[in-house]
């Protein structure tokens, strides 16, 4: 199954810089309460439709940075530019063409929102027909392999379940930017070198700018073109992969 | 009895919505700045509800903005602003000009009462419920999206604050029109009580909650009428009482649940 079926999604209204889908320019992140900020002076430009892995040991800096890059986290000095577009000021409009799978996703097991549910609301802030809304959530769980848990309650799923339902919930959206923060993390070998092709895919048919965060080097996407080694809040390497 | 059911259902729906959210300790202190603003109307002699509305109003906009902006525990600001709010309330009624707990104008702030129910009264509660459903219905999805999870809606590019205000500022008016007909001291359990009972019931769809919720508060609050009319006791606390029991009922009912569920996993280890 190809990644064009999600074509059907209007193209959305906003010009987009081509060149680099992120750029980040001596940005520092610092949390409110901490004196060391948690990245620092960070430096980093991501091409458009270029997958790229960040990893690290824990407490790198990764996810920081990844919030940064959304706005989530205001950076304490330098520019985060998404599309070409300050994150500062226009943060609700960018984040509208990206997804993200965050790494504390799992809910309660009495959360009553059943797995199809959760895909739609990925779509609330999309443009979208919504005629084609059943079809796509069916097609997107079938990709992911969770077709059979639409009905289920995501409370009731197992780690490895609830982050696939993460994961086609972001996939739903057809994003630009799609940033994954330690998505193998509960999924199995199989799996994981099932999504990793699912997200080459995504990368080399649709032309989606992947950022992912995983400290586990055992699978690497075959579309993954370059990976960033952070320590202490600091990129200290960037390596192309061949 | 109408005024009860309006009101009762408003509570279960909007006690509801908050506790989702995880904003129940914002809501107490919405329901003592707006106590503070009733017993304020009495010292003025202006009209307390009104006036209990503005301080429930003001308060729910500035900690919906100290929540984003502080980035500090939302528990800690709202206890803060509840002490505030509560010695507010007590100094306001020791200032209520006469003898202040034998008043009749604040007995129904504190206590709540049928007598002060009046059909302009009712059609404000009407139109506030047909406003709530309204909003629901309208952005429902954006709702159930911050319901779900706040961070990921946020990640998502929806406005979250604004849904959050919008939830506080209805519960602001809920809390304010439920003043009258429980008073003040007694405004949570109708307004939490539903939704634990929900809860409690294990009903297994958000839609399916949004509508039960509501109905538990609004039958609690009849059957606390028709109690109050048959005993001649305050409305207030026979509604109160009479949600107490629904909530005791359901968790026993909970209870025997867990306990069959966990029955032969014990059995097992032994």
């Amino acid at each position: 199954m190809s990644y064009s079926m999600f074509s059907m999604f209007k193209v959305p209204p906003i010009a987009l810089n081509r060149e680099y889908a992120v750029e980040l320019c001596n940005v520092s992140t610092t949390y409110f309460g901490s004196r060391t900020p948690a990245i620092r002076n960070v430096n980093l430009r991501i091409r458009y439709g270029e997958f790229i892995l960040i990893t690290g040991p824990n407490g790198a800096g990764k996810t920081t940075l990844l919030e940064t890059i959304l706005g989530l986290l205001t950076p304490s000095s330098g520019t985060v530019k998404v599309f070409g577009h300050d994150v500062s000021k226009r943060a609700k409009l960018i984040r509208r063409y990206c997804s993200y799978v965050p790494q504390d996703f799992m809910k309660e097991p009495y959360e009553v929102f059943t797995v199809y549910e959760v895909i739609k609301q990925g779509l609330v802030t999309c443009h979208y027909r919504p005629k084609d809304v059943d079809k796509e959530i069916r097609e997107v769980s079938k990709l992911l392999g969770i077709e059979d848990l639409l009905t289920r309650p995501i409370g009731s799923l197992s780690g490895g379940q609830q982050q696939r339902v993460f994961i086609a919930r972001a996939l739903i959206r057809r994003p630009y930017l799609l940033l994954l923060d330690e998505p193998f993390s509960n999924l199995d070998r199989d799996s994981r070198t099932e999504l990793a092709e699912v997200l080459s895919k995504l990368c080399t048919d649709s032309g989606t700018t992947i950022v992912m965060v995983s400290h586990d080097l055992s699978t690497i996407p075959r579309a993954c073109t370059r990976v960033v080694s952070m320590i202490n809040g600091s990129i200290v390497s960037i390596s192309e992969v061949k | 009895m109408v005024a009860a059911a309006l009101t009762g259902s408003l509570c279960g729906l909007s006690g509801l919505l908050i506790t989702r959210l995880g904003l129940t300790t914002i809501c107490f202190t919405i329901a003592h700045a707006a106590l503070a603003g009733a017993t304020l109307g009495l010292v003025l002699s202006i009209e307390p509800i009104a006036v209990a509305l503005v301080f429930a109003i003001v308060i729910a906009a500035l900690l919906s903005v100290l929540m984003t902006m502080l980035r500090v525990p939302v528990d800690l600001i709202s206890m803060s602003f509840f002490s505030l709010y509560t010695a507010l309330a007590l100094l306001f009624i020791y200032l209520t000009p006469g003898t202040a707990m034998a008043t009749q104008v604040l007995s129904t702030v504190l206590w709540g009462s049928v007598l002060a129910m009046t059909y302009e009264y009712i059609t404000y509660i009407a139109i506030l419920l047909i406003a709530y459903i309204t909003y629901l219905v309208l952005y429902m999805d954006r709702v159930l999206m911050v319901l779900f999870d706040l961070k990921l809606a946020e990640a998502e590019g929806l406005d979250t604050r604004s849904v959050l205000m919008t939830l506080l500022l209805l519960s602001s008016f809920v809390i304010s029109v439920s003043l009258k007909l429980t008073g003040g001291f007694l405004v949570f359990t109708i307004f939490y009580g539903p939704a634990l009972a929900t809860l409690n019931l294990n009903v297994r769809s958000v839609r399916k909650m949004l509508a039960t919720s509501p109905l538990i508060g609004a039958m609690c609050s009849i059957a606390g009428v028709i109690v109050s009319y048959v005993l001649d006791l305050p409305v207030g606390c026979c509604i109160v009482l009479s949600m107490c029991t629904v909530v005791a009922a359901t968790s026993l009912r909970r209870l025997i649940e867990v306990v069959r569920k966990a029955a032969p996993m014990i059995t097992r280890f032994r």
